[in-house]
């Protein structure tokens, strides 16, 4: 029997595995609601006990799209913190610890108020729906938690400026602390609504709430929440992936560029998500259309680089002609095809992005279904594709076991019943959305007319998805559980690419942090002062909150 | 920093598509008018009935081939001043679309067509639309509002 | 772009010694920009898709 080898300290492999333990159960359990959902809405099953249609989305919206994503992308940014800067000391190690137990802690606050039917409000809350103040206190928990997370992220990168004077930040360090920055900026919107807005509503301590005010600052956060899970998937995509295939990193200097970019331009765009919202000046809109349109730049400049890390492997492996690099690519490695269709799937996931941030456009495809096949070609397919692939090495090189030839055959099982259930489910969310089909509702037959009736067979396609999707699913978590807990003892390597020999020295004006947080800031004082301003002077009456399941 | 010329090329190419839509919708929304719904009129979300507009909810007509349709959602109904949930409209007419809620979140969207925005207390959410095509359009909501959310319709018949 | 980071003097010729500028001028891409602006067509099309969903309605 082999040696077991940890990619890092011991104490930071627990750490990290700590967060990956929530993540995946979260994934199980989210899923599972996943497929439920879809099996209701197609009419084939009605849901026993009285359990209600929206409880189960709750569930699948929270554990997912907040517990899930929030708790691997910490677990994969501490590990790669650790793994590029040296790791962490002690004193960084128990913050660290501090922020997972807040966050585990209100996890199981809210998922409890969920179960227990007291705060079915679906995983964006919006008032004057009122929860239980306990699911409110969970949200603050998480949030505060995650913070904590990113403390010690900064400080780890800051003791390794200070320890290596003159010395270029390891790529993957310098982009777990913009992703934490835009996160931590972005996040107190949500903590503002949540703390001085929700919990003393919910308490009693106020009778009414300023509606569009906390939907403004919901939305403050929930775009660069969509960022905050796209980000790790480009850490990988830039400074991981090129090792997996063999190659070099493309370009140092611009993989910083364009996370810079992501910093300054994705917190100001929120207004797109409230398009056809009362209460709002056109003009702002249409200002943070404009905004929207910017930060698709630097995704244009990551698909450009990512064609290059792949282009400039092929060539440099013998590869002819415009496309013969594609050949060279390491197709039966799991831990390339995942992220790589990951990829692929996020050209028309940033299609449909484009186009539902296109001003007046937003009211073809607002609220409907559509936005549901939109995010689950983004952050279900893109993002998860990857974080899966990152798991495939993550795990055993955390635990110090290795990633065998059989896991690698079921890990491209994975991808392709992901691939195959996620296209079928999200075309037939598209398409029922263009012709009107909503978003976040139950089986029903409405006022039985035939354009409602021709949204049928698009809902029974997506239950035929979904069942694909939850047998990826379970293959997931039994790979998973085999790399925590069964593999072979032994090395699995945590991959950090090189930049190439040549490539020149990123410039020190990238790890200018008071003047990247000054501009960041700067933009959103232009994006929000004005209308928010506004929104909270011509404000009406407040509302009361509502209990209405 | 040093970009591959590929790289510019692609990065100019994408910079004027994203120019392009943006003037698109920019032309559209602020020479022709074409907004997304975003009226700032406010009242109070309990005394919704005593507001003008609100009395009576259904459909009037105020001009020549002119109509204001008004309707008032609740959890989970919506009120558009006939006991079948029926509004009959000309084709080709324009209408005035005038709704707000009188508790919680709900969406207006009439599937098929661009009317589509969302009802939140103490706003009014007004749209101007001629329908083009003559069908059965069903009035759905579109946003989370309580366990009988997806209850909620209403039917738009445009007739000749 | 809004802002544009001050470029360091690329030196063409870069003596021995010296850390040379990265470049990718010697690098052929061209199957990266005919994938890039295939995406792009591909962002197009549906966008003009959905704008023609919005005129006719």
């Amino acid at each position: 029997m082999n040696k077991a080898v940890k990619s890092l300290p011991n104490g930071d492999s627990k750490l990290v595995m700590a967060h990956m333990y929530v993540a995946f159960t979260a994934l199980l359990v989210g899923a599972t609601m996943g497929l439920i959902q879809t099996l209701e809405r197609s009419g084939a099953i009605t849901l026993p006990a009285g359990i209600s249609y929206y409880q189960i989305l709750t569930v699948h919206g929270v554990v997912l799209g907040l517990v899930l994503t929030t708790f691997f992308i910490l677990g994969f940014m501490l590990a790669s913190q650790s793994k590029t800067t040296g790791g962490f000391n002690k004193t960084e190690r128990t913050i660290a610890w501090i922020g997972y137990w807040m966050m585990l802690v209100g996890t199981l606050s809210a998922a409890t108020m969920i179960l227990l039917n007291e705060a079915t409000v679906l995983f964006t809350f919006y008032a004057p729906l009122q929860a239980h103040v306990l699911f409110y206190i969970g949200l603050a928990l998480v949030i505060v938690g995650s913070w904590l997370d990113g403390f010690v992220m900064f400080k780890r990168h800051a003791r390794f400026r200070k320890e290596n004077p003159g010395e270029k930040t390891p790529l993957l360090s310098f982009m777990g602390v913009v992703t934490m920055l835009m996160w931590q900026i972005a996040s107190l919107g949500v903590a503002i609504t949540v703390v001085f807005q929700m919990i003393p509503w919910a308490l009693g301590w106020v009778e009414t709430i300023d509606v569009l005010l906390s939907r403004t600052l919901f939305w403050y956060f929930g775009h660069p929440l969509v960022y905050f899970w796209l980000l790790p998937a480009y850490m990988m995509w830039y400074a991981i992936m090129p090792k997996i295939i063999g190659g070099k990193i493309f370009s140092d200097s611009l993989a910083r560029f364009t996370f810079i970019l992501l910093l300054l331009f994705s917190i100001p765009v929120g207004f797109h998500h409230q398009l056809t919202e009362p209460g709002i000046d056109p003009f702002w809109k249409f200002i943070q259309v404009i905004l929207t349109m910017v930060v698709v730049i630097p995704s244009m400049m990551t698909a450009f680089s990512m064609f290059a890390t792949f282009e400039a492997r092929g060539r440099e492996l013998g590869a002819k002609g415009l496309f013969g690099w594609l050949k060279k690519m390491p197709w039966k490695d799991a831990r390339f095809l995942a992220p790589f269709i990951g990829m692929l799937f996020f050209i028309p996931g940033g299609a449909g992005g484009i186009i539902n941030a296109s001003n007046q456009m937003n009211q073809v495809v607002h609220n409907t279904i559509w936005v549901t096949g939109h995010f689950h070609l983004t952050v279900a397919t893109t993002v998860m594709l990857t974080f899966f692939g990152i798991a495939y090495w993550l795990i055993p090189s955390l635990t110090g076991r290795i990633f065998t030839k059989t896991m690698n055959k079921w890990a491209i099982v994975q991808t392709i019943l992901w691939t195959v259930g996620m296209t079928i489910m999200s075309a037939a969310m598209h398409w029922q959305g263009l012709l009107g089909g909503p978003r976040r509702s139950a089986y029903s037959e409405y006022a039985g007319n035939a354009d409602t009736a021709a949204w049928g067979p698009y809902q029974m396609a997506q239950a035929i998805g979904g069942s694909i999707l939850f047998l990826g699913m379970i293959v997931m978590i039994i790979i998973f559980v085999y790399l925590a807990f069964f593999a072979p003892k032994g090395e699995e390597e945590f991959p950090v690419a090189e930049p190439s020999e040549k490539a020149e020295k990123p410039s020190k004006v990238f790890e200018n942090w008071p003047l990247w947080i000054g501009i960041t800031c700067a933009l959103i004082l232009f994006a929000y002062t004005i209308p928010l301003i506004d929104i909270i002077q011509s404000a009406p009456p407040g509302a009361k909150g509502f209990k209405l399941w | 920093m040093n970009m591959h010329k590929y790289e510019k090329i692609w990065i100019y190419f994408g910079s004027a598509t994203l120019l392009f839509f943006l003037i698109v919708v920019g032309v559209s929304a602020f020479y022709m008018g074409s907004k997304p719904p975003s009226c700032a009129v406010t009242l109070d979300p309990e005394r919704v009935r005593e507001h003008a507009l609100f009395e009576e909810p259904g459909l009037k007509q105020i001009g020549d081939n002119e109509y204001q349709l008004t309707i008032v959602a609740s959890a989970f109904n919506y009120d558009v001043g006939t006991d079948d949930k029926v509004v009959q409209i000309p084709k080709g007419a324009t209408v005035h679309i005038s709704s707000t809620t009188t508790d919680v979140i709900h969406g207006f969207e009439i599937a098929g067509t661009n009317v589509n925005m969302m009802l939140e207390p103490g706003y009014i959410s007004t749209y101007t639309n001629t329908f083009k095509n003559a069908g059965t359009y069903t009035l759905v909501c579109n946003e989370y509002c309580g366990v009988g959310h997806h209850l909620m319709s209403a039917t738009i018949e445009v007739v000749e | 772009m809004a802002l544009k980071l001050k470029e360091r003097p690329v030196e063409v010729n870069g003596k021995k010694g010296q850390v040379e500028p990265e470049k990718h001028e010697d690098i052929n891409l061209g199957g990266s920009l005919v994938s890039v602006i295939f995406l792009g067509l591909i962002i197009i099309v549906s966008w003009l898709g959905v704008w023609t969903l919005f005129i006719i309605r």
